[in-house]
Order: C-alpha cells, then structure tokens, then sequence
C-alpha cells in the first residue's frame, strides 16, 4: 500500500460498522434524487447537531467586537457580520474535510507541501498557538474583572492581580469535566443556560424604559432579530443536553 | 393584547415569556429528535413548535 493508499483512510468512518456505512450512503444517494423538502428534512437527520454547534462559537470576543464596530460605525458596519457569516462557512467546510478524511496530519502535510515557514510556524505556532493564547486573553480579562466587581457585594475585595489564580483553576477543572459523565452534562448544561440568561437579561434590558428610557428598543424588527438569537442559543444547549442523554437520530 | 411590561407575581410578562420560550424549545426538539428517529412525538414537536413561534411573535413586541 503507497502512501497515497494509506491517506484514502478514513479513520472516522472506519470506526462504524460497515453495514452502517453502506446503509448511510444508500440514504444519501436517495436523497440527491429527491424532492427538495425531503432532502432538506434528510440531511437534517444527518447533520445532526452539527449545525448548532456554530452558535457556540458566539461569545465575549464576538459581543466585544460587535459592541466596539456597532460604537464606532452604527449600523453602517452590520453587512459585514453576514459576510463573515458566508464566508466562514466555506474556511469550516475545509476544516471539516480535512478532520472527517483523516489519516493525515494538517500541518505535517503543510510542512511537506508548503515548507516549515507556512506550516510549523506560521500554521502551527503563530496561527494556532499564539493564537490560542491570545484569544483567552479576552476571556481572562472578562472573567478576573467580573470578580473583582462582584465579590465587594459579597463583602471582601478579591482584585484581578491575584484573583486569576483562581479564575484559571476553575476553568481549568470546568474544560477538563466539560461533558464527562453527568456531572460533565449538568456542568455544561448549567454553562450553556448561564450564556442564555446573558442574552436574556440583555433582551431585557434593551426594552427597559427605566434603564434607557426613550433610547429602548422600539423596533419590532430588532426584537424579533434578538428571540431569534436567544431561541437558537436555546436550542444549542437543548441539544447538546438531548444528545448527551442518548436522546437523539440513530 | 397582553402588557409584556405588566408584573405577574414576581416577574413581569417579558421574562415568564422567555421562560416559557425555553421550555417550548425543548419540547419542541424532544419532539422532532422523536419524530426523526421513528415518526413518533408528533404532538409535542406541534405543541412546542407553535408555542415557540408564539413567544417570539409576542416578545418581540417593543415595550411602551
């Protein structure tokens, strides 16, 4: 077997029953051939919560980067949340056929492809690493600044200087147990609810006549834009609840 | 037409409303999760997929 051969695998796929691989793709070739709504409600079952999972990635850096844009320019800048929107599907698509082929590791082929410079470096420890770290900057400075606010309530202060020591040891054990077994479930059920309640009280709060008076929100079209939001925010973490409990598409 | 703004024991309309939303969501893909798997949990996938529509419509409404 070259190793051409030996990059076909299909890591993912193998692990399935081979019955159930065949059963798959039978449904999927009937499906090319049928009527719009019925490949619509098929790939659906398919897709599984796939298509959920999108909207996890909507957090403190996407609300920070729409508040400061929206700030700066208004609405004049909006178009570009459904342009990033489109043009991220494509960059996702490539993602996920580079995991779903296998058998190949990304950045070792991009090494061997496109040099150490684009893979190891760039790819690898600017563009992975670093940003990694970088990205969690964001949340570190969010979260250490939320206790230092908070915890005055509580009649002690606790400043970010030394409180991200702790900050770090919960998240730490949350993304350790973030989904094992059911203390896993209810964690990231209560997490995934915790965002919600966010959104909410920000629904809230934009309709609040004695917090913004006639500055509220008094479009029907932007509250509608907003349920929208907070229903599929709902359903992301539904979902993942449903599908942790094995109540889901076999 | 319901007052969103109105208190209902210890929450106004709004926040009950979005509550309610919540528990139509699940209902409602506990009902197509159902409905995908074998055909079954019509009534549910109908009840929460109304009563979600209907939140949304209502909430929607800007306070006056």
């Amino acid at each position: 077997m070259s190793d051409r051969d030996e990059v076909q695998k299909y890591p993912l796929a193998e692990a399935l029953p081979p019955e159930r691989l065949e059963a798959e793709a039978e449904e999927l070739e009937r499906l090319r051939h049928a009527p719009p709504w019925s490949q619509l409600l098929g790939y659906l079952k398919l897709g599984g919560p796939g298509f959920l999972g999108a909207a996890t990635t909507l957090g403190a850096g996407t609300l920070t980067a729409a508040m400061l844009s929206g700030a700066a320019f208004g609405y004049k800048t909006l178009w570009m949340v459904w342009l990033s929107m489109g043009l991220g599907m494509f960059m996702m698509a490539a993602s996920a056929r580079f995991t779903c082929r296998g058998g190949f590791r990304v950045i070792i082929e991009q090494n061997r492809y496109h040099g150490f410079i684009v893979g190891s470096l760039m790819t690898g420890l600017i563009g992975t690493a670093a940003a990694a770290i970088i990205f969690n900057f964001g949340q570190y400075s969010i979260g250490t600044h939320l206790i230092e606010s908070l915890t005055p309530m509580l009649g002690f202060e606790f400043p970010r200087q030394v409180n991200w020591i702790f900050f770090m040891a919960l998240t730490s054990y949350l993304t350790l147990s973030y989904g094992r077994g059911k203390r896993g479930i209810a964690i990231a059920a209560f997490l995934s609810l915790a965002t919600n309640i966010v959104g909410w009280s920000f629904y809230l709060l934009l309709n609040d006549r004695r917090l913004l008076g006639e500055d509220r929100s008094k479009s029907y079209l932007w509250n509608l834009g907003i349920m929208l939001q907070l229903t599929l925010l709902n359903c992301v973490a539904i979902v993942y609840v449903l599908n942790r409990i094995g109540w889901w598409i076999r | 037409m319901i007052d969103l703004d109105r208190r209902y024991g210890i929450w106004t309309a709004r926040v009950w409303g979005l509550i309610i939303n919540l528990l139509a969501n699940a209902l409602a893909l506990y009902g197509l999760v159902g409905f995908l798997r074998d055909g079954t949990h019509l009534i549910p996938l109908v009840l929460g997929g109304v009563v979600t529509v209907a939140c949304i419509l209502v909430l929607a409404k800007p306070s006056r």
